[in-house]
């Protein structure tokens, strides 16, 4: 049910943004960390509800919040001449990378138990 | 929580993500320089970018500038003979200085680079078109009457300069590629004489170069869409 609804998600995503028009250029930095950072969000999305401990509000606050924020970073890191976005990437990116462990790990398990039981069935 | 609505988030996140990584792959594919430079240094591209994206917002203010100051002008004229009639001659000025849109008849000729062009053959630069070969052009219109002369959208006038940049030909300072489309306005008659036996138009396509002349009744020839600065000179008294 939650693969469907990523996927269909991802589909109408697809054809809103190929229909939506295009910004400019001097944004694109800003919509490109907003990217990293919705990412990290559906991956710790994905992740917690695997784990049962999904919560809406933290998901919704999670997912503006940490775009808005990586944003107004990349705005802040113009005007001092530092990148700070960098700092935001490696952020968003090793969590990313730490949710995917979750749901292999999940999905590891789940294929394993069943084979296992499987093959104790066919001892018997 | 129930999975309905978990799914339910999850969807309308990912509707949010992806149209967003679709809108930002679009930009920045519309934003690649499309001259297949490729520039090592990215900052100096953005730069560059950011300057174009700016000069295209203040041309745009001064060109509804330019408008409101044409209907201030005209109101103005209203209920004074005196002043319509320098009114018009200002037009009229403007319309010789190649500052107004013009229209009217004339020919079009399209010259293209020969597209089985190869590197390998040995007269392979003469395929091509070059910027020699567009001034030339440019001189016949001129001397067959041509009242006005745009290529590829760049209007001809006196500061008007036809450069060899590498491998792209500038008009105006404006990088223009094959075809070239070169409109010109005036006597259609006596215009198409550019293709008498002998001309250039000749000796073009013997080298191999593609050339359509077109005569048109209508024929419309772009302003100069930049701006024209006179910092020295001054007039003699």
């Amino acid at each position: 049910m939650i693969v469907i609804a990523i996927i269909l998600g991802c589909l109408i995503g697809v054809i809103l943004g190929v229909n939506a028009p295009i910004i400019s250029y001097t944004y694109s930095k800003y919509l490109a960390i907003a990217i990293v950072a919705a990412l990290d969000s559906i991956f710790g999305g994905i992740s917690s509800t695997l784990k049962g401990n999904f919560d809406f509000k933290v998901f919704v606050s999670g997912f503006f919040g940490n775009a808005i924020l990586s944003m107004l970073l990349t705005f802040l890191g113009d005007r001092l001449n530092v990148d700070i976005y960098l700092a935001a990437i490696v952020v968003f990116v090793n969590r990313m990378f730490l949710n995917l462990t979750i749901i292999r790990k999940y999905y590891i398990e789940k294929v394993w138990s069943n084979t296992n039981t499987k093959e104790v069935k066919k001892v018997d | 929580m129930d999975k309905k609505q978990i799914a339910i988030t999850l969807g309308v996140m990912c509707v949010l993500l992806t149209s967003g990584i679709i809108v930002q792959v679009n930009t920045i594919k519309k934003n690649s320089i499309s001259n297949n430079i490729k520039t090592s240094n990215n900052d100096l591209r953005d730069e560059v970018l950011k300057w174009k994206e700016k000069y295209e917002k203040t041309y745009i203010e001064l060109q509804e500038s330019e408008n409101r100051l044409e209907q201030v002008r005209q109101e103005a004229s209203k209920d004074n003979n005196e002043f319509t009639e320098m009114e018009q001659e200002l037009k009229a000025m403007n319309s010789l200085l190649g500052l107004t849109d013009l229209t009217g008849e004339g020919i079009i000729i399209t010259v293209a680079d020969n597209d089985n062009a190869s590197i390998k053959d040995e007269d392979f630069k003469d395929e091509l078109v070059h910027n020699t070969d567009i001034i030339e052009l440019v001189n016949e219109l001129k001397n067959t009457g041509a009242e006005a002369i745009s290529i590829n959208g760049q209007r001809v006038v006196s500061t008007t300069s036809i450069d060899c940049v590498g491998a792209v030909i500038t008009v105006n300072g404006v990088k223009i590629n094959s075809p070239f489309t070169i409109s010109a306005i005036g006597n259609r008659e006596r215009l198409n004489g550019i293709t008498r036996p002998g001309s250039y138009i000749e000796f073009m396509e013997e080298d191999g170069i593609v050339i359509e002349v077109k005569k048109s009744s209508e024929v419309t020839i772009p302003k100069y869409n930049k701006v024209m600065n006179a910092k020295y000179m001054s007039i003699k008294k």
